[in-house]
């Protein structure tokens, strides 16, 4: 194997593993793998590339995305009674060019939002920013765009 | 097994429709009856004023949006001399769609796509093919000759556009005094100019609209409802404590108690509409934003700046469907689908010549309170759709807004009154729905 498909293998696991951390709710370990200055970005437009003068469906920074782990260990977070469950359906990621010196890959996503009968299906293109170390791949921003991020969406409780 | 829901055919049954609203409780047919929804659309919204959109949405001629207004497609356009039309986005041919995208430019002509009839930006019938084929048929008389149908009324009021679709009020006598929130908002600029973010927030709610609208004057259940939001901001910001920015600000205040409501101080106005918070707010204490009240100060003067700057309600209910936010700048539009179906669009703007902050707690409000994925609306939400499903239920059917109540009230629709949790505030809503729901009178004059 070269250095490059080297690299590319440790991008793509490293997206499934993500991924994984979610679907089994391990927050505390998912929160970890942003870096201190991580976003978790989630557009309304499918191209937008502004983050300050167009809304946004979630725009967190690490304080933001403590805040929402926070909130599902509380005893009275009412809208996660019953539970509520999701589910990340994972095409095979793809590398991109690097992006401002950070690492680029993106996949295709089903995510689905069960809960209490009714479920909602949700399609995305996720790109994410990686800074690479030696030892550790870290998260600069996580950028979900949904197939319908204009449109008008239902509640979605956990993180896409 | 289900029990059996006895429906009244309120259509022309003035009574059955005056009952609905008793001594401060509303019948639960209020929310989930279609019959119901189907008298709303034609007696409350057709012949309100509801907003449709802002005219810094489209700059230039050609520019148009779309909406949905109480089931009609409307478009919103900018004419060729500047002017800002409100048109139903149907063809007066056989009713196909003319514009699809929600928002786009048409050029200088409209044109439908299924038969190539073409219009002006005024809707005037510019073209229709074959045209030799029309002669002596009648069409000249027709509706379809008259070209593409408008709104009732139109208004354009400091940028921000509404249309009644059907004979009503004057859009003044409708709104009245409430209007100063929308004065406000725009004096906020130092030109007095607003521009709309570049795109909104938007989401879908499986209620009916009024337990939505009803909450936006619903003081009691932040503390209760919205525990976990405010309990964890608390926890994370001591966490984060070198830093309390702008998300901090706006998400504390979420768990203010009952005493904090008890003085802000509230007006209910006719019509429905409202203002809550006319001492105080949670908005009061955003950090001032430096060189802002300077800009202000030099464009309205030191005295009207204050002014500006004090007025800071929690929400102005423009009835029906329609809540103002001063500070942060935020429009929340209702758009009701059915009578268990509510769309949401929540839009942010920039006051023009001001520091762009002022945008950007807007838009952070937005996505952090309003927004799909709002860990402050997911409880709002969760607890309308709950009531939706369980109004059916056996038992009880009355809807409770009974919080000092009291029967003088009834002689007037302007109260000045101190404590937030009185739910006259709510009740005001209700004597201004079974007003236009019950003043109707059909062709032959009957109710």
């Amino acid at each position: 194997m070269t250095a490059n498909t080297n690299n590319a293998e440790r991008l793509i696991d490293f997206v499934y593993y993500e991924n994984q951390l979610l679907d089994e709710g391990r927050y505390d370990e998912w929160y970890d793998l942003f870096d201190d200055d991580g976003v978790y970005w989630v557009p309304t437009s499918p191209d937008q590339t502004d983050k300050e003068g167009q809304a946004s469906i979630a725009l967190e920074s690490k304080l933001l995305l403590k805040l929402r782990i926070t909130r599902l260990h509380h005893e009275r977070a009412h809208s996660l009674q019953p539970t509520v469950k999701g589910l990340h359906v994972v095409q095979r990621p793809v590398v991109g060019q690097p992006e401002n010196g950070f690492e680029s890959v993106s996949c295709n996503l089903a995510y689905f939002e069960y809960q209490n009968g009714s479920q909602v299906t949700l399609g995305a293109k996720v790109r994410y920013l990686i800074r690479a170390q030696a030892d550790a791949l870290h998260i600069v921003e996580k950028r979900v765009a949904l197939l319908g991020c204009d449109g008008f969406l239902p509640a979605i409780q956990l993180f896409i | 097994m289900c029990p059996k829901l006895k429906m009244h055919a309120y259509q022309h049954d003035l009574k059955a429709l005056q009952g609905l609203f008793q001594n401060g409780q509303v019948h639960r047919d209020a929310y989930i009856s279609p019959q119901i929804f189907q008298l709303e659309q034609e007696r409350l919204f057709a012949r309100s004023w509801l907003y449709v959109g802002h005219e810094s949405q489209i700059p230039l001629p050609g520019d148009y949006m779309t909406a949905n207004l109480a089931g009609s497609p409307v478009m919103m356009l900018r004419d060729t001399d500047g002017s800002v039309r409100v048109l139903i986005n149907r063809c007066a041919h056989k009713g196909a769609r003319i514009v699809s995208e929600g928002s786009g430019n048409a050029g200088r002509v409209l044109r439908c796509p299924y038969h190539a009839w073409t219009y002006k930006l005024d809707g005037e019938l510019m073209a229709v093919p074959l045209k030799a084929g029309y002669e002596g048929t009648g069409f000249q008389s027709s509706p379809a000759a008259a070209g593409l149908s408008a709104p009732s009324g139109v208004e354009v009021y400091r940028g921000f556009v509404f249309a009644r679709l059907a004979p009503g009020p004057s859009f003044k006598d409708y709104f009245g005094q409430v209007l100063q929130a929308l004065d406000n908002m725009a004096d906020r600029s130092p030109l007095g100019k607003l521009q709309a973010a570049g795109s909104c927030v938007r989401s879908v709610i499986r209620c009916n609209w009024k337990f939505y609208l009803e909450n936006i004057n619903d003081t009691v259940h932040p503390i209760s409802t919205h525990e976990s939001a405010s309990a964890s901001a608390r926890k994370v910001g001591a966490e984060f404590a070198e830093s309390i920015p702008t998300a901090m600000e706006q998400l504390l205040p979420f768990g203010a108690g009952y005493d904090f409501y008890a003085k802000m101080g509230a007006r209910t106005l006719p019509n429905g509409h409202s203002v809550l918070g006319t001492a105080f707010s949670i908005h009061t204490d955003y950090a001032d934003v430096p060189g802002y009240k300077e800009a202000l100060e030099q464009a309205h003067g030191v005295e009207r700046t204050a002014q500006i700057l004090a007025y800071s309600p929690q929400n102005v209910v423009f009835y029906p469907t329609l809540a103002v936010k001063g500070s942060p700048q935020i429009l929340r539009i209702l758009r009701p689908l059915a009578a268990d179906l509510t769309q949401l669009e929540v839009w942010a703007f920039q006051p023009v010549g001001a520091p762009d902050l002022l945008l950007e707690r807007g838009l952070t409000y937005s996505r952090l309170v309003f927004s799909p994925m709002s860990v402050v609306a997911h409880d709002d939400v969760h607890l309308f759709e709950s009531q939706q499903k369980a109004l059916a239920a056996a038992g009880n059917p009355w809807v409770n807004l009974q919080r000092q109540f009291s029967p003088s009230e009834n002689a007037g629709e302007v109260h000045d009154f101190d404590d937030g949790n009185n739910e006259l505030v709510i009740r005001n809503q209700y004597r201004a729905w079974l007003n236009m729901m019950t003043a109707w009178h059909d062709e032959t004059g009957a109710l």
